[in-house]
């Protein structure tokens, strides 16, 4: 039994993006797409994911079922709606100290399938963490993460969709009292992918995130990172960055909070978009919204660029040519953003680094 | 004479810290004799009978109503809190004060030029201004120009009076910079405009001293929608000179808001260059809604300066569009909001061009419950090549019930151009102020010298005029502030 039901009623309530008018925000999500595919029916097929697991969500996986989302309400947005409305089941987990491999069952359809799993990391423990998505449909997934009261975590999700359909993630995390976070998201490009992060950070937490995405074949990506800071000395140190090759959209963007509770807090956020497309297109929009004075310092940076002149000429004057030079720069900056990821940081830049080779057909590092 | 930064440096803290704020300065509101004032619903009646009363030619008229539609039509901006709080049906849109359009000071009735005196106007014209002109309520009540500016053909005139006297100059460049559909107060702006500057500087003319237009909405629930168009013209301004244009506003206190949606318009022409610095210092009883925007043309550089003090909300965002290639535009603000207000401001720069060049610096504080929001967007169009922009902003809160918001968007569709942005919000420390009482320096004139510190270093690139006034002008807060500790 659902306990999120949804009436489609309400859905059409909704509106895609209540800001429209706004001088400064524009629909970076091409919504069209969604619409295009969210009332299509048809058959949904799920497959075991390819690798050893030690936890697999969904409906050939091994995980309990849930019934209530923790972290994300259905009438939050029209998109959480239609994830629900979507939505067959919950998975969850609980996780003590440990290494673990999750993945989620692979969705193959030409209709939208909503996957959502909650995963608990138990008080006091010490939790390393890989979520796996691959899927060959559109469709939602959400990820929740309770990181629980003096937990440390580091956590890598990979998200490898099917290109040609429209995506959305919903990843939401909170990190409770005293406990610490590394975590990296790192998202192959779709047709359209909406990736919505946001987290909440509670009295002397601790957050260290990179958010990594690749756009390429016109795809278009919309890579949200939102940081609310309600607890007291809370600590954030944020950033994204996105590639945009040939003629695809990058955009990098979110808003950090610090909430009159979240005095003596610190926080830095940055975002990088960097173009690599003649027709390429990189937006971002790093927005700050501090409600208390005493906070001990909140920055943020962002920048678009490409390869500098300075740069290419070195190089190629060194015998590289431009895409070698391009190749390195994708690769440095791509596997720099699993740095901090401790005991797992090889897995995640192995995993970044044969997807960059797919891109570049070869790997030129090794 | 010194540099900007030595004339701040000079300027005593205790007379910055001890002079008053405008609303002592001006006072209460008090009844004054007008000739008069129109009030209701905005009907295509009350756009005829504006248009009549200033002999307007049909054109004019016909734009009038077209953005009356357009106002019908377009929804209240949603991105902006306050705004769905003002009634457009309860305030006057026009009003015309009981005055002669006078040509020098003396001829002013008593009580209007004693309001003047009080701000210091006077005396400023006859020291450092090429021309002035001062709005009352909706119209230019005094408009001089000295000789030098005359025998350079530059034209200074109420816009009422440029439309009479150069339709065909005025019709080729009034909203043609700010379109009339952009947004529901622009065209409000549009359909009701009444007042304002029209300035244009002649091909390869300098000037070398500034021109200032002075805005006063003298009584509550009063609508001003004054117009200044400048249009400098080709090489209008070489070398180390430029053109150079100063807006002020300033209200007394009101028993109820009055509401300022006024609008400047910036035509750059190739290899000028134009400065136009706004001082906004209007009582705490005005919603104050700016529109600007300029072209900048091949070579052109336009300089926003906004010293944003006063109001209860102030919406401004300067914006240059940049058109031809090797133009550039420089964004400097100001905000300080002290006490629950509201001061949402920020830039816009369009690089449409090759080798365009913005650079946009914002500083706010925020005080005693204030909420200082920077919003802004970089946009670069695909063409324009090697494009550069760095966007800088800074925000300081004095206190924990102050807030500072901060929302940039940069888009760039052209793969060469390098655009970057930096902010940061810092607080006032306690060991700061701890320091300096060890001094006995009291905590006012502490979080004055901080915050004067704060903008130090954007006041150094500004014009000695803008600085000189800007200073009174954020001292004259720095008073309330002193008084806070």
């Amino acid at each position: 039994m659902k306990s999120f039901e949804i009436n489609v009623e309400d859905i059409k309530k909704h509106k895609w993006q209540d800001i429209g008018d706004s001088p400064t925000t524009k629909y970076y999500t091409d919504w069209s797409q969604y619409d295009k595919i969210l009332n299509k029916k048809g058959e949904q097929n799920f497959e075991k994911p390819k690798g050893v697991f030690d936890f697999i969500a969904g409906s050939c996986g091994n995980t309990r079922k849930a019934y209530e989302p923790k972290l994300i309400k259905p009438e939050e947005s029209k998109l959480a709606s239609y994830h629900f409305y979507n939505l067959k089941e919950i998975n969850e987990i609980d996780l003590d100290s440990g290494i673990y491999k999750i993945s989620f069952c692979n969705p193959i359809s030409e209709t939208w399938v909503s996957q959502h799993l909650i995963v608990n990391i138990k008080e006091n423990s010490n939790v390393s963490l890989l979520i796996y998505e691959t899927r060959n449909s559109p469709g939602s997934t959400a990820i929740e993460i309770n990181a629980n009261k003096n937990s440390k975590s580091n956590l890598a999700i990979f998200l490898d969709p099917e290109i040609k359909y429209p995506t959305a993630y919903l990843i939401r995390k909170a990190i409770y009292k005293q406990a610490s976070m590394n975590s990296m998201t790192f998202s192959t490009p779709t047709l359209m992918n909406r990736i919505e992060e946001k987290v909440v950070m509670f009295d002397n937490s601790f957050f260290n995130h990179r958010s990594l995405t690749l756009s390429y074949n016109n795809s278009r990506v919309d890579n949200i990172i939102d940081t609310i800071q309600v607890g007291n000395s809370s600590n954030s140190d944020v950033s994204g960055l996105g590639f945009a090759f040939d003629s695809s959209l990058s955009s990098v963007r979110g808003t950090d909070i610090i909430t009159y509770d979240g005095r003596k807090s610190k926080s830095n956020f940055v975002v990088e978009s960097i173009i690599l497309g003649e027709s390429a297109r990189a937006y971002t929009m790093p927005m700050m919204k501090i409600e208390t004075g005493d906070v001990i310092s909140a920055t943020h940076k962002s920048a678009q660029y490409r390869v500098s002149d300075e740069i290419l000429f070195y190089l190629q004057s060194r015998g590289l040519t431009y895409d070698e030079i391009v190749s390195l720069l994708v690769y440095e900056k791509s596997l720099n953003m699993a740095n901090h990821l401790e005991n797992i940081k090889e897995i995640a830049q192995e995993f970044i680094k044969q997807k960059l080779d797919k891109i570049f057909k070869k790997a030129i590092l090794n | 004479m010194g540099s900007p930064i030595e004339i701040v440096k000079d300027k005593e803290l205790k007379e910055i810290v001890e002079n008053k704020g405008i609303e002592e300065i001006l006072g209460k509101s008090v009844p004054y004799p007008k000739d008069i004032e129109i009030k209701g619903k905005i009907t295509r009646d009350i756009i005829e009978e504006i248009s009549k009363s200033k002999k307007e030619p049909q054109w004019m008229l016909n734009l009038r109503l077209r953005a009356l539609e357009l106002f019908e039509k377009l929804p209240m901006p949603n991105w902006i809190a306050g705004v769905e709080s003002i009634d457009l049906e309860e305030f006057a849109q026009y009003v015309k004060p009981k005055v002669e359009v006078a040509e020098n000071w003396d001829q002013l009735p008593d009580w209007m030029r004693d309001m003047y005196s009080r701000i210091g106007l006077p005396e400023t014209e006859a020291k450092v201004l090429s021309g002035l002109t001062a709005v009352f309520d909706s119209e230019n009540i005094i408009s001089r120009l000295k000789d030098e500016l005359k025998q350079k053909n530059v034209i200074f005139l109420p816009m009422d009076e440029a439309v009479q006297k150069y339709p065909d100059l005025v019709k080729e460049y009034f909203g043609k910079e700010f379109p009339i559909a952009d947004h529901k107060f622009a065209a409000l702006h549009y359909a009701l405009w009444s007042g304002g500057a029209f300035v244009y500087v002649p091909k390869n003319t300098k000037i070398v001293n500034p021109v200032e237009a002075f805005f006063i909405i003298g009584g509550e629930m009063e609508g001003q929608f004054e117009h200044t168009l400048l249009i400098a013209d080709d090489n209008s301004s070489f070398g180390t000179s430029y053109i150079h244009f100063i807006e002020g506003c300033a209200a007394p206190v009101l028993r109820n808001y009055s509401f300022h949606d006024g609008m400047v318009e910036i035509y750059a022409g190739k290899n000028s260059q134009v400065y136009f610095s706004t001082l906004q210092n209007w009582s705490r009883s005005i919603i104050n809604f700016n529109n600007k925007r300029a072209i900048a043309e091949e070579n052109a550089h336009v300089e926003w300066v906004e010293g944003s003090i006063g109001s209860k909300m102030t919406y401004t965002y300067p914006s240059t569009v940049l058109r031809g290639r090797g133009s550039s535009t420089k964004n400097i603000s100001i905000g300080i909001s002290n006490g629950p207000y509201i001061k949402d401001v920020g830039s816009k720069a369009i690089h449409a061009a090759p080798d365009t060049k913005s650079m946009i610096i914002s500083k706010s504080i925020s005080s005693n419950g204030g909420i200082a929001t920077y919003r802004g967007l970089v946009k670069v169009l695909k063409g324009a090549e090697r494009s550069f922009s760095h966007v800088q902003c800074d925000s300081l809160i004095l206190d924990e019930k102050s807030q500072a918001y901060t929302l940039p968007r940069n888009e760039v569709d052209e793969p060469t151009a390098t655009v970057s942005h930096e902010a940061t919000v810092g607080r006032l420390g306690e060991d700061q102020l701890f320091y300096m009482a060890s001094r006995g320096i009291r905590e006012g004139e502490a979080k004055a010298l901080i915050v004067n510190g704060f903008i130090r270093d954007v006041l150094k690139s500004l014009p000695l005029e803008t600085v000189s006034i800007l200073t009174r002008v954020i001292g004259l807060e720095f008073s309330e502030l002193g008084s806070v500790g």
